[in-house]
Formats: C-alpha cells, structure tokens, sequence
C-alpha cells in the first residue's frame, strides 16, 4: 500500500471523530499560559494566505456537508444538530473574543511602554483569523438559511419529505 | 481530561441529549454578547486607535453579519444597529476617508432599515443627546467632494456616489420610505430631498470634471440611473408594475438645481453619438432607461427654458 493512500484512510477514519467544537475550543498548549483555540494555531502555520481560505473551505465543507447531501437526512439531523451547533459557536464566540481582547491588551502595551516589544499577533495575522471567522459564520448560517428557505418556500418538497417519512 | 468531547461530532450527534440544557444557552448567548460588544469597541475605537482600514471593514464585516441574518424580525436590534452605524458616520470627520463611509453605508443596507425614522432624526446616545439624520451627514461628505479643488482618488469616490444611488435605490424600492412626504420641509422627507439634490450636482461636477473617457462613461450611467430613480420617485410610480399607487406627484426632477446635470449628460449624450464607435453594442436595458429617462429631461429643460436648449445645441 502506497504512502498516499495510507494517509487518505487516516484522515477519513480521524473525520468520522471530528467536530467542529474541536477545532474552536480554546485549549492551553505547551507551558504557554495563553489559551489558544486549534484553528488558530492552524491558521497560524499554513502558508500563503491563499492557500488558508481554500483549507478552511474543505473544513467547513467536510464538517458540514461530508454526510449524505440529502434534503431528508438534512431535516432528520437539523434538532439533533443545534445542540452540537451550540457549543461550537460558542467556543467560536469565545475564540473571537479572545483573540480581539489579546490583540487590544497587546497594543495598549506597545503604546503605553515605548520598549519595543515583540507582537505576539500582528495585523495580518488578526485579519487572516477574521477572514475565516467570517466565512465560517457566512457558511455556517448560510447553510441553515438557505435549508430552511427550501423547506418554508417549497410546500412540495416538504409534502413529498412527509410522505417519505410515513413510509421509512 | 474534559468531557470526551471529541466524540460529539456530527454523526455521533444522535447521542446527545436534546434539547441542550440551559447552561448551554446561557454560555452561548453570555459569550456572543461578549464578542459582539468588543467588536463593537472596536469599530468606535478604530480611528482613535489608528487602525488600517482593512481591519476596520474585516470587523464591520463581522459584527453587521449578526443584524442582518433575520432581515424580518428583530427591528430593535436593527434600529439600534443602525443608529450605531450613522454615530459611526458622524465620528469619520478626522479622517476624511470615503472608503469607510462606503462600507458603513452598505452596513446600513445590509441591516435593511424599515423606517425612514431608522435613519432620519435619529438620537444618538451620547452624553450630548442630539439628533443626527443620515442624509444631512452623507450630504456633508458630497458637499466636501464638489469642493475639492484636486480629485485624486476617483475610485473611493465613485464607490461613495454608487452605495449612495444603492441607499436612493433601497429607499425606492420600500413602501414605507415611498409614502415620505418629501416636500413637507421635515426631517425626514426634506433631508431625502436635499441628498437628491446634493447627489446631483456632484454628479455634475464629476461629468464636467472628468476627462478620462472611462470614468467619465461610468458618471454618465451612474447619472442615468439616478435620473431614472428620481422621475420614477417624483411621479410616484410603483417599483415593479410602474403604475401611479398615488395621485399626488413630486415635482423632484424638475428642481432647477438639478438642470445643469441634465445640460452636461445631454452634452455628452450628443458627443457620444457623433462618435460612431460607440454605437456598437448598447445593452437594450441602457438604451431604455435613457431614452426614458432624456424624454424626461427634455420637457423639463424645453418650455420657456430656451436659453438652456440653445446652450446645448
């Protein structure tokens, strides 16, 4: 078995066990006493910039939509998601927060005390963790929103779901 | 070791005691308050903090996400959203950038306001508890463009001119908005009407301006829409079937102020045509809209306006 393949079967079986909760809950790594969520250290180490959104695309593509595309499987898990939903915005919420707080704490710093300190996080960094806040949250809800739009304006499809689930 | 959360993902979901219990909502909504309220800190605090622009519109991004998910409900968080946003406005005088003014326009749009006290003598919050209206300030920053005696940033500028044609284009297209009386001399009502005005003559300004031929074409069909809106809105058409929902008519495209608006896009118009290169492919949509709207024009600046028509030809 060839290398590649190996680690194919890897990322599927760890996929299965993935949420998104993991990847946005804070979490103190090494002897740092700075809480640090994964997806910011993620972020963090992947290179260039352009490479990032594509990344985050797949997460959120494989987070969300790696299961059956089906509008009925979609109707069965949506009360079943929220629950998962919310604990993950709010490690969201909370990884925002965080990140905004440690970045405002580090400039009233550097203009209070003249000493040149080294920036923990530097603007490109903040704005490459915003940029993939906001397509999370564009993704996210825009996949609720575009769900429940099918659901409310297509009577038809809701019928043909009810009578589909009379029979299963 | 926490609470064996890895196994909470998407499939195993079927395992989790629904509906959450409450400290789950509390957490959540404790949490989001949190985050909203320091990405609000940091929109207020942007210029005196000198931040760069671009995090200023990544934050804005962020934050106007949050009151624009549920466009057909939650009016009160949207109105105080949007009277942020027009404090937010009335603080960009130190910087003078008209890329933030864009941005915080489109912020605007995208919270939908429902009526046109959303943005007209609007109260903001301050220590100094005084009325502030979107227009007046928006008029301001136009005003400011017209009197600048160098233009060197033609883009920020003719991204300010078209979010604004967007906000003339939202308030058209919303009923409550249509039924302001315009000529009533109140806020709001007048305030619309002298953003119309002012909107125009920097319109003009920029047609007699501008020479390269590109931005200028671009003035000139930003003018034409504007026209278009203006007349429809004067004689109180209906946004989709065009038929009159009121008898009353608002002689708004007819305001003198506006005829040299109309003179310099008649000018161009006739320039253009002798030039025969242009006539190539013209979208069928354009060519409507200014017939319609130069059918307008000329009946305004024809009868007892000689002197106008002759300048023209």
């Amino acid at each position: 078995m060839s290398s590649t393949s190996n680690h194919y079967r890897l990322l599927q079986t760890q996929l299965t066990h993935f949420s998104a909760y993991e990847l946005l809950r804070t979490r103190t790594i090494d002897s740092s006493t700075m809480t640090i969520s994964s997806l910011q250290i993620i972020l963090d180490r992947i290179r260039p910039q352009s490479i990032t959104q594509h990344i985050w695309q797949t997460l959120v593509d494989l987070i969300f939509f790696h299961q059956q595309n089906s509008i009925l499987s979609k109707l069965k898990q949506q009360d079943l998601t929220i629950g998962i939903d919310l604990i993950t915005m709010t490690a969201f919420y909370q990884m925002i927060f965080n990140i905004l707080d440690l970045f405002n704490n580090q400039q009233n710093r550097i203009t209070t005390n003249n000493n040149d300190q080294q920036q923990i996080l530097t603007y490109e960094q903040l704005m490459l963790i915003l940029d993939a806040c906001s397509h999370f949250l564009l993704n996210t809800i825009k996949s609720t929103e575009s769900f429940n739009k099918q659901e409310n304006t297509s009577t038809i499809k809701k019928q043909q779901v009810e009578i589909y689930n009379s029979f299963s | 070791m926490d609470d064996g959360s890895f196994q909470r993902s998407t499939t195993d979901s079927s395992q989790i005691p629904f509906p959450p219990s409450a400290d789950y909502h509390t957490g959540y909504y404790t949490a989001k308050g949190q985050c909203l309220t320091m990405l609000k800190y940091f929109l207020s605090h942007s210029i005196t903090n000198k931040y760069p622009f671009t995090l200023f519109s990544r934050i804005l991004k962020l934050y106007t996400f949050h009151f624009k998910t549920h466009p057909s409900h939650e009016s009160e968080r949207r109105k105080i959203f949007c009277s942020f946003l027009i404090s937010l406005l009335d603080q960009q005088e130190s910087i003078n950038s008209y890329q933030y003014l864009t941005e915080i326009i489109l912020s605007i749009l995208d919270a939908s306001p429902d009526q046109p006290d959303w943005l007209c003598s609007v109260l903001i919050t301050d220590d100094r508890s005084f009325q502030r209206c979107l227009c007046s300030i928006l008029i301001k920053y136009l005003d400011s463009i017209i009197y600048f005696e160098k233009i060197n940033n033609f883009d920020e500028y003719i991204k300010y001119l078209f979010s604004i044609y967007r906000l003339q284009l939202f308030i058209y297209d919303n009923q409550n908005f249509h039924q302001m009386e315009l000529d009533n001399g109140q806020c709001p009502g007048l305030c619309w009407l002298t953003l119309f005005i002012s909107f125009g003559q920097c319109l003009s300004r920029f047609l007699f301006h501008i020479i390269k031929p590109i931005i200028k074409k671009q003035i000139f069909h930003l003018s034409i829409k504007f026209v278009k809106i203006l007349i429809l809105f004067s004689l109180q058409l209906q946004p989709t079937t065009c038929l009159p929902q009121q008898p009353k008519e608002l002689q708004l495209y007819t305001n003198p102020s506006l005829w040299h608006l109309y003179e310099l896009m008649l000018l161009y118009h006739h320039q253009q045509q002798f030039n025969n290169q242009s006539i190539t492919i013209i979208n069928k949509q354009v060519l409507d809209d200014q017939l319609c709207v130069f059918g307008y024009i000329h009946d305004v600046l024809g009868p007892g306006n000689d002197n106008h028509a002759n300048e023209i030809r």
